[in-house]
């Protein structure tokens, strides 16, 4: 009934953040097959075709690698794995409906369980397609460059998978301890956009490069993925296993917290 | 037959605010009683514990013969919750009534009943709750808590935004529980209804209990009103002390056995004499105005 419920609150939001990513795949090809096509260096697009040439990557692949960190792409993706996280415990506590879900014969593991759970099939979906929408692109638009191979934006579906994942479950940790939704969104979003600036600048200074390892973001490399069909499975399982730490903490403490 | 709530020595505290210091009480099968208090006296923290919603600080609270913590699942099976203010998913009415049923081991016996009680119509549960008047969201939380005819009802402010006849329809409910031997455990301020609704009573005031008993013996605890319209200085009469003495008659307070007051009224032969029994409002504003 749990999941039920959630799906049922979702079955707007989902598909609208489905079909915004995809459109996001499918328009970023488009966008550089135009650029290329007609304009060639007067766009940034255009500047990117000849930079990765130059730099001997493919340029649509490594187009699209960029599109899988780009802010638009991680905030339209993000949107749905840090509602169903911040909503579980901080979001229905503050609304009240929270206490009458478990004043039923319900326990506290499988209601935050169902959560947790609800949010791998999300963002599997919402990471497929994105690969969907640039293969369409692909197909559609008259792209230069190799054109993007399935297995490889497979593989590149699966990083995202596990970096929405990872900031799912940041949610519902942060959630699980929390007992308002402002508050506990707030935390999410400085955690996150913090990480995301932090792998950025952490590097650009080789005393604090290692600090990068800290944030989600430098087991995010998509690149590779995408252009060589390279993935660092230790990197996926370093996310996948916060994921999981990271849900064991927030069963644990919610378990035992009290329910105000 | 066990009690269906005991709690003994109960202490919950939120920091360094104690919202529960000692609370003792005992609920007996089959029973309707009534748990009354100020906003902010304990009410709905003991209620919480009482579902294992909130875990005590000391004490043991044994509910349905089980401990709500540590055995929460079997407590709860048998629970049927009403909270203070109760917000609602946004669903239809009926798809609330659905998804809380679902959850709840025992099937939604009597919804149908429940809704006709409380005046709920199937269109009405075919609405959007976001739609929903006060009192119709009321209506169906109560519905939700009830329906599948719970061994114990927690319920907190159950009659809060309902009209007059609905209440009505409420009351013959609690009344039908409790001659099939189900428990109810009310917080409300409308003292009337609990006097009419409960076979006993607690008062809390700052989280420790300061009146537990029967109806009557609450009211018991607080003297009568007499007042007598009679010619002449107010006289001294047996079990009585002088409150005022004006135009309208002179006001004692009584205590005790009412006939060796009848029979010295009957040798004053006044003009007239009222004698009223005290209300459960006089109790509890009584036990406030004495609160430190």
């Amino acid at each position: 009934m749990i999941a039920r419920r959630l799906i049922a609150e979702h079955r707007v939001r989902l598909p609208l953040i489905l079909l915004g990513v995809l459109v996001f795949g499918f328009a970023l090809v488009g966008v550089f097959a135009a650029a290329d096509a007609s304009t060639r260096v007067s766009s940034v697009s255009g500047n990117a075709a000849i930079a990765f040439r130059l730099l001997g990557l493919d340029p649509l692949a490594a187009w699209v690698s960029l599109g899988q960190v780009h802010p638009i792409f991680l905030v339209l993706s993000a949107l749905f794995a840090v509602s169903v996280g911040v909503r579980s415990v901080a979001g229905e506590l503050e609304a009240g409906t929270l206490e009458l879900t478990l004043a039923r014969p319900v326990s506290r593991r499988r209601y935050l369980g169902t959560h947790l759970a609800l949010l791998v099939p999300g963002c599997a979906l919402i990471a497929l397609a994105y690969a969907i929408g640039a293969l369409a692109g692909d197909r559609t638009f008259d792209a230069p460059g190799a054109p993007l191979q399935p297995g490889r934006m497979l593989l590149a579906a699966v990083e995202s998978a596990a970096l929405l994942l990872a900031i799912g479950t940041l949610a519902v940790l942060v959630s699980a301890f929390s007992s308002e939704r402002g508050r506990a969104l707030s935390w999410v979003l400085g955690i996150v956009i913090g990480m995301y600036a932090a792998n950025f600048l952490l590097v650009l200074w080789e005393p604090t490069r290692d600090l990068a390892r800290l944030t989600f973001f430098w087991y995010f490399a998509p690149g590779a993925a995408i252009q060589r069909g390279d993935v660092d499975w230790g990197d996926v399982g370093v996310l996948a296993g916060w994921s999981v730490a990271a849900s064991a903490v927030a069963i644990g403490h919610f378990q035992r917290r009290d329910l105000v | 037959m066990p009690p269906a709530i005991e709690i003994e020595a109960l202490h919950k505290r939120y920091g360094e605010q104690v919202a529960l210091d000692g609370v003792t009480l005992q609920v007996d099968e089959g029973a309707v009683y009534g748990f009354l208090g100020p906003n902010g006296a304990g009410k709905t923290t003991t209620m919480r514990i009482l579902l294992g919603l909130l875990r005590a600080d000391g004490g043991t609270v044994r509910v349905l013969g089980r401990d709500p913590w540590g055995d929460g699942i079997a407590v709860r099976g048998r629970i049927g919750y009403l909270p203070g203010g109760a917000n609602l998913y946004r669903m239809r009415g009926r798809q609330v009534l659905d998804y809380f049923s679902g959850l709840d081991t025992a099937p939604p016996v009597r919804r149908a009943e429940l809704c006709d009680a409380l005046r709920l119509a199937a269109t009405d549960l075919d609405r959007p709750v976001r739609g929903y008047s006060k009192g119709m969201r009321q209506k169906l939380a109560i519905v939700q808590a009830l329906q599948h005819d719970p061994d114990l009802a927690v319920l907190d402010e159950p009659t809060e935004g309902l009209d007059p006849l609905v209440q009505d329809g409420f009351v013959a409910m609690l009344d039908a529980r409790r001659r099939a031997g189900r428990t109810t455990f009310l917080s409300s301020h409308v003292l009337p209804e609990v006097e009419e609704l409960c076979d006993r009573a607690a008062i809390i005031r700052a989280g420790r209990i300061v009146v537990d008993g029967t109806i009557d013996e609450l009211r018991g605890s607080r003297p009568r009103q007499v007042t007598v319209v009679l010619d002449g200085p107010p006289p001294a009469l047996p079990g009585c002390e002088l409150v005022s003495a004006g135009p309208r008659g002179v006001v004692y307070a009584h205590r005790g056995d009412v006939a060796p007051l009848l029979r010295a009224l009957g040798e004053l032969a006044p003009r007239d004499v009222r004698i009223e029994e005290p209300g459960l409002d006089e109790v509890f504003r009584d036990l406030y105005e004495d609160a430190p």
